[in-house]
């Protein structure tokens, strides 16, 4: 249930932010005042049809421009604060990609945990340091959500002709880079869960330091839990709800939540006496789910 | 606990937001968005 309606969100979402349509048939793209608005999800603002802003590409604009991110980081921790990492699962355009891709028929794997601490990486040295010394988006120059949604539909439209391409050289070292680096990831996509979100995504990495304290969140009632695992055989990031249900690496996609045992719910709501703690290994009954 | 903590970050946040309107970082925003990113698209 909860997935079917993530699906129709995640539908509804990715139209939501890239519904421009005026670009198609004219080659341009959207320049109204909507561009000013960030987005909370990583959406490329060079998308001919994107209304807003992506927040990693302000972040690190606002890190050239030497101004504290006052305006993106409140956007991002307001709705962090209420939400956690839920728009990851439900409204992440590019998450939706990942998962659409994922059900191509390749050999699947999982990758070692420790790598899911690169988003970190790439958050700290990527998108604040290195734009900070060298006044240059380097995060966006590789990003392979600008190549997919910015950089293909540009080719297309130079193809058509665009005014707007005009002096676009696509034969550069750059774009060549972008796309060997989207070839890559769609490989991985196909064989591992939402490669991009576990060991890249920076607005994931920074979503994810909310999970802890947001409004919204996930218990574990270690009355109903039998640590039978299959929760986290649902989990398309790879966790065990039942271990650490507030994980920065959830993104409350609520896939675990079929089984009574996890529930789902806002902070204020009343009846909730169930722990966020997970039940010792072995405490449940074994065998039952 | 977490409900206090959660609620004051949120007010923070919110601050922030504000501040950043009124600090014209809306307008940066905007005018950043609006051209086209050639970072973005590979070619600058």
């Amino acid at each position: 249930m909860h997935q079917r309606l993530r699906r129709i969100v995640q539908t509804i979402a990715l139209l939501a932010t890239n519904s421009y349509f005026a670009a198609i048939p004219a080659g341009s793209f959207y320049q109204g005042a909507a561009k000013g608005v960030c987005v909370p999800v990583l959406n490329c603002y060079a998308c001919p049809l994107a209304w807003g802003s992506c927040p990693i590409g302000a972040l690190q604009h606002f890190v050239i421009v030497r101004q504290f991110p006052f305006y993106v980081l409140g956007i991002l921790g307001a709705i962090g604060v209420v939400l956690g990492r839920y728009p990851c699962g439900w409204f992440c355009p590019f998450g939706w990609f990942q998962e659409f891709v994922h059900k191509l028929p390749l050999p699947k794997f999982s990758a070692p945990n420790w790598l899911r601490h690169a988003k970190f990486v790439v958050l700290v040295v990527l998108v604040i340091a290195v734009a900070w010394w060298t006044f240059e988006p380097y995060f966006c120059k590789i990003c392979p959500a600008g190549t997919l949604e910015g950089g293909l539909p540009w080719l297309i439209w130079k193809a058509r002709g665009s005014e707007y391409s005009e002096g676009m050289e696509f034969a550069t070292r750059v774009f060549g880079l972008k796309v060997v680096v989207l070839a890559g990831l769609v490989l991985l996509m196909g064989m591992m869960r939402r490669p991009f979100c576990r060991f890249v995504c920076p607005l994931g990495a920074l979503f994810g330091l909310t999970n802890k304290v947001s409004m919204h969140r996930l218990t574990v009632d270690p009355d109903l839990c039998t640590n039978c695992g299959a929760c986290a055989k649902n989990c398309p990031m790879d966790l065990e709800p039942q271990n650490d249900v507030g994980s920065v690496d959830c993104i409350r996609c609520l896939a675990c939540t079929w089984c009574p045992a996890i529930r789902a719910g806002f902070i204020f709501s009343r009846g909730s006496r169930s722990r966020e703690r997970a039940p010792a290994r072995g405490a449940g009954v074994e065998g039952a789910t | 606990m977490r409900k206090i903590i959660a609620t004051v970050l949120l007010i923070g946040f919110v601050a922030f937001v504000v501040y950043g309107v009124t600090a014209y970082q809306f307008d940066e925003t905007f005018v950043n968005g609006a051209m086209i990113c050639l970072s973005c698209i590979g070619v600058g």
